[in-house]
């Protein structure tokens, strides 16, 4: 079994800031994520209701469409990751009066 | 990922409710311990807004610049003022110029949707490349944590997860685990860890663990304002809500109850009119009614503090696992007379907002206290006393020395601002006491 200084469960606002700050200072960080890598420009490719609504509305050919190479912050963003939404993992079962 | 990026920082009181209200706990730690914090995520992350000066919503030293405001927000504004309610600009993890490499928002829609250049701050796009820049970071994705592991000591020696497409369970060994799952799932997380020595769950002899969850539940209501209707529509559609009042029943001077709630404001004249749906009618009239109105479209969207009571709390499902073969979570809840009370009177005071604002209320959300934001917290909550809390101020669990849990299932109690950027500040106050602790050998 491989060990770690620390193991960070969770790559969310805490999980994200506790990775940095740690490995940052020189500790050996393993961090779990449930969720997995999503392609570049996964959320104006797919995304929520709103811009399910948009595209039938054609706002979205309005969206800047400048190509790729002339968009510096596209390597940057390409090497890093972008996770799809995790939510519970099974759903939870609500009980109770509101 | 699919966030609103608003960043407001709790105020002094927020961390004294025991003390200043009288109802639930005070936190273990106070906003000037924080507050250094505060400033190192902001400075981070990149937060526009301004210093508005009110005790209630303590600012920073570094904000880009504000949001420009758009019409309806400045008629709210003018509305508001006499009232004696300021409106004041949303502070948001959304670049205004361009900051720390990333280019400023091109205002394409809303910021839920998620943000594909990074203009919204984001874990994956800003945090993780800096992590492994560091030549120091591993990253496992679809792994889900199942339980976390004890020696003999019941000190936390690694964790058990499952692979996603494997289906295979596999371990990670660690001296030090840090949970940062969101208050649901830590606290399913702790619960599932049972051992000889955690036969309750890991940290959790007192049976805390689980218990406290709150956050928020909120009201609103989607309004046209007279004065834009039948104007001509304009694209305004980026970056969701510009401005934000502030712990709205304090400054109104309403205290029949403890806890504050404030009104997002969230634009609603997208150049789709999504809001037609909500309108009646058919046919040629009706479209002529929603062009009609599309411009003047606003929802008013309350965030009230819920009451932290030990009889919230999320459990283990005795019987039912997921898919992964992992016991499911239950959650038991039950609105307080204070959290209703406090929603009876935002509903009131947001009828009596929408009148001076000349506004014609279209859909009320809700007849009773709901929750439509992901706000919860409290479920592995930090305290003095250990025999009531499962944290201490630096999110170190009471009973295992090298368990942190840093995400919203530490706070003690919430309040009525947005919890994410209170999140952050701890996380980063807990890495700095596990940097100090490794350099003196404790952990």
């Amino acid at each position: 079994m491989r060990s770690y200084d620390v193991c960070v469960i969770g790559s969310g606002a805490a999980g994200g800031v506790m990775a940095k700050e740690l490995c940052e200072g020189g500790a050996q960080v393993m961090m779990l994520e449930a969720g997995e890598e999503l392609p570049l420009l996964a959320f104006s490719r797919t995304a929520g209701p709103t811009s399910c609504l948009i595209a039938v509305s054609e706002e979205k050919s309005r969206r800047p469409s400048i190509p790729p190479t002339s968009r510096p912050w596209f390597t940057r963003t390409a090497t890093t990751l972008l996770w799809t939404v995790f939510g519970f993992s099974a759903g939870a079962l609500c009980i109770g009066t509101p | 990922m699919h966030w609103n990026a608003v960043t407001l920082r709790y105020a002094p009181r927020d961390f004294r409710e025991r003390t200043l209200a009288g109802i639930e706990e005070d936190w273990p730690l106070s906003y000037e311990e924080v507050e250094p914090y505060y400033e190192h995520i902001e400075r981070n992350i990149g937060v526009c807004g301004q210093d508005d000066h009110l005790e209630i919503l303590p600012a920073g030293k570094h904000y880009l610049p504000p949001l420009p405001w758009r019409c309806s927000e400045r008629i709210l504004a003018r509305a508001a003022q006499t009232m004696g309610i300021p409106v004041i600009p949303v502070r948001k993890a959304v670049l205004t110029v361009p900051y720390d490499q990333r280019p400023p928002c091109h205002y394409c829609g809303h910021c839920m949707e998620g943000c594909d250049v990074a203009s919204i701050f984001s874990t994956p796009d800003c945090m993780l490349p800096k992590a492994r820049a560091t030549g120091n970071f591993t990253l496992r994705q679809n792994a889900i944590a199942r339980e976390i592991l004890t020696d003999q000591e019941g000190r936390a020696r690694g964790v058990s997860f499952i692979d996603r497409n494997t289906k295979k369970e596999e371990e990670v060994g660690a001296r030090i685990v840090v949970v940062c799952c969101a208050t649901i799932e830590s606290a399913r997380l702790l619960l599932n860890s049972r051992s000889p020595r955690h036969p309750q769950g890991l940290g959790n002899s007192n049976g805390v663990v689980g218990r406290y969850l709150h956050g928020h539940h909120g009201g609103g209501v989607n309004v046209y304002l007279d004065e834009l209707a039948g104007t001509k529509p304009v694209n305004q559609d980026g970056a969701t809500d510009h401005v934000y009042i502030p712990r709205y029943n304090q400054l109104a001077g309403r205290r029949e109850y403890a806890g504050g709630w404030g009104v997002q404001v969230n634009f609603n004249s997208y150049m789709f009119p999504y809001q037609a749906r909500q309108l009646h009618g058919y046919g040629r009239d009706f479209k002529a009614q929603v062009r009609h109105l599309q411009p003047g479209f606003l929802f008013l969207g309350t965030f009230c503090k819920a009451t932290a009571s030990a009889e919230n709390a999320v459990t283990l499902d005795p019987h039912r696992v997921d898919a992964y073969g992992i016991p499911i979570p239950v959650i038991h809840y039950c609105f307080s007379e204070n959290d209703r009370a406090m929603w009876r009177d935002q509903a009131q005071s947001l009828v009596e907002l929408c009148a001076r604002l000349k506004a014609t209320v279209f859909t009320h959300i809700g007849q009773e206290p709901s929750g439509f934001a992901s706000h919860e917290v409290g479920t592995v909550r930090m305290g003095k006393d250990p025999r009531t809390s499962s944290l201490n101020s630096f999110c170190q669990s009471h009973e295992v020395k090298n368990l942190f849990v840093t995400d919203g299932s530490c706070f003690t109690t919430s309040s009525e601002k947005n919890p994410t950027l209170t999140i952050m500040a701890l996380s980063a106050r807990a890495a700095d006491y596990i940097k100090r602790q490794r350099r003196l050998g404790e952990l």
